[in-house]
């Protein structure tokens, strides 16, 4: 997993990048160029031997980021159709993460300006939301009922007009 | 330290309550408004507050999947009596008989879209439309005259159903140049009742009531007409904070 660093000096071929934890990676030029902000620094010049550092990015879900671009850049133009399929079904099988990573996942490709991934990661979020309840949901995410008095009375009231809470998802009225 | 030893290093702890707002509102975004409604706002304090305080979520209200579907009796009953059981739908009261929350949804949403909805589609009864019409056009109206506090000249002659309730009449009190809707247009109860005595259906923004299905409810999609520097007339900007081009539903021929 860990990049050779032998290379002196700029390369085009490779663009190395090193994780939060000190890990490094490599992936082709057209690769890193999916990122925005990895596009940005190799224009800066800033892509050197030592790599770049992703100062907010941990090696498990920078290894994931490598392995999608590197996929996506080298079949990034005159796509055939059994080409975008499988590129599809790489996405579906590269998204299928759990929540620890899929949160990685979302927090690292917004910051690294990677599009395609952003979206992906997004989407499988909301897919993970889709048709669950309140409570089901906090189960999936991990997150606890924090909703103060306040806001519990807030909701309620506006349950009034509009929603009948047949069975509470939990102290909600 | 020896008792770590055995342990995987730690994980770090992801807190999806503190994902960082801009996700958090593409990813509900993404759910959609009915599963934002349904069950997503109410999982914690931050997601609600995020569902609640961001009205650009609601700028597009489109209705898709179950809840746009027809109903097998939809009945054009007063959209206020209905209400909609959001966590056991299997059992529906036939007094509240709303099991798919299509009238209660949108509502909901035209609320927290604090006036910037700007595009909705799905289904709607004549109620919901003139509560649309009214929430929408009164917030649209109000943005303007709060953002250009130097407006001399302001035309909403054109914009029908819009109630002149006393919040606007004091705000329209500076403005010299002042053209209101045409008296009658302005009591959507009157109108509502009208309508209804007719029994007329109609499908918003078309001309006539070609369209118009005999269940009391019409497929509604609406998309604004421009009100900007070239659009109705706002004179008197000067200085003032830009207006944009601001979206008004063709409300008018119903």
């Amino acid at each position: 997993m860990a990049a050779a660093t032998d290379d002196a000096g700029d390369s085009n071929e490779m663009i190395r990048v090193v994780s939060s934890d000190g890990e490094h990676f490599e992936m082709p030029e057209a690769a890193a160029n999916l990122s925005l902000v990895l596009r940005h620094m190799i224009e800066d010049d800033c892509a050197d031997a030592a790599g770049i550092p992703l100062a907010v990015v941990a090696a498990k879900p920078l290894a994931k980021i490598v392995d999608y671009c590197t996929k996506h850049a080298a079949k990034s133009s005159g796509l055939t159709i059994e080409e975008a399929e499988e590129l599809k079904r790489f996405d579906a099988e590269f998204i299928e993460v759990d929540t620890d990573m899929l949160y990685d996942l979302l927090v690292a490709a917004d910051f690294m300006g990677v599009e395609g991934l952003s979206k992906l990661a997004v989407q499988r979020t909301a897919d993970l939301i889709k048709g669950k309840t309140p409570e089901q949901n906090r189960e999936t995410f991990g997150i606890v009922n924090d909703f103060t008095p306040e806001e519990e009375e807030e909701i309620c009231k506006e349950n009034e007009w509009a929603f009948q809470i047949t069975k509470p998802p939990s102290r909600l009225c | 330290m020896a008792s770590s030893a055995t342990l995987p290093p730690p994980a770090v702890s992801r807190d999806w309550a503190a994902l960082q707002r801009d996700l958090l509102l593409s990813v509900l975004a993404a759910a959609g408004h009915e599963e934002i409604l349904r069950g997503a706002r109410l999982a914690c304090s931050a997601w609600y507050r995020a569902a609640r305080d961001e009205p650009a979520l609601w700028r597009r209200i489109e209705q898709h999947g179950e809840a746009a579907a027809p109903d097998d009796d939809d009945e054009y009953a007063p959209l206020d009596r209905f209400r909609l059981s959001l966590f056991d739908v299997s059992k529906p009261d036939p007094d509240d008989y709303d099991p798919k929350g299509w009238k209660a949804m949108p509502r909901a949403a035209v609320d927290r879209s604090a006036g910037q909805c700007v595009a909705f589609s799905g289904r709607a009864n004549d109620k919901l439309l003139l509560y649309l019409a009214d929430n929408f056009t009164k917030s649209v109206i109000l943005s303007i005259l709060n953002s250009c506090p130097n407006l001399r000249l302001l035309d909403i002659s054109n914009v029908a159903y819009l109630k002149m309730d006393e919040e606007l009449r004091m705000k329209c009190l500076k403005i010299k140049d002042l053209c209101l809707p045409p008296e009658g247009s302005s009591e959507s109860d009157d109108v509502l009742q009208q309508r209804r005595r007719r029994g007329g259906q109609r499908r918003l923004g078309d001309e006539d009531c070609d369209n118009c299905d005999d269940e009391g409810t019409s497929d509604l999609e609406t998309y604004g007409s421009t009100i900007g520097r070239g659009g109705s007339t706002a004179g008197g900007l000067g200085s003032t904070p830009c207006l944009l081009p601001l979206l008004l539903p063709t409300m008018d021929g119903m």
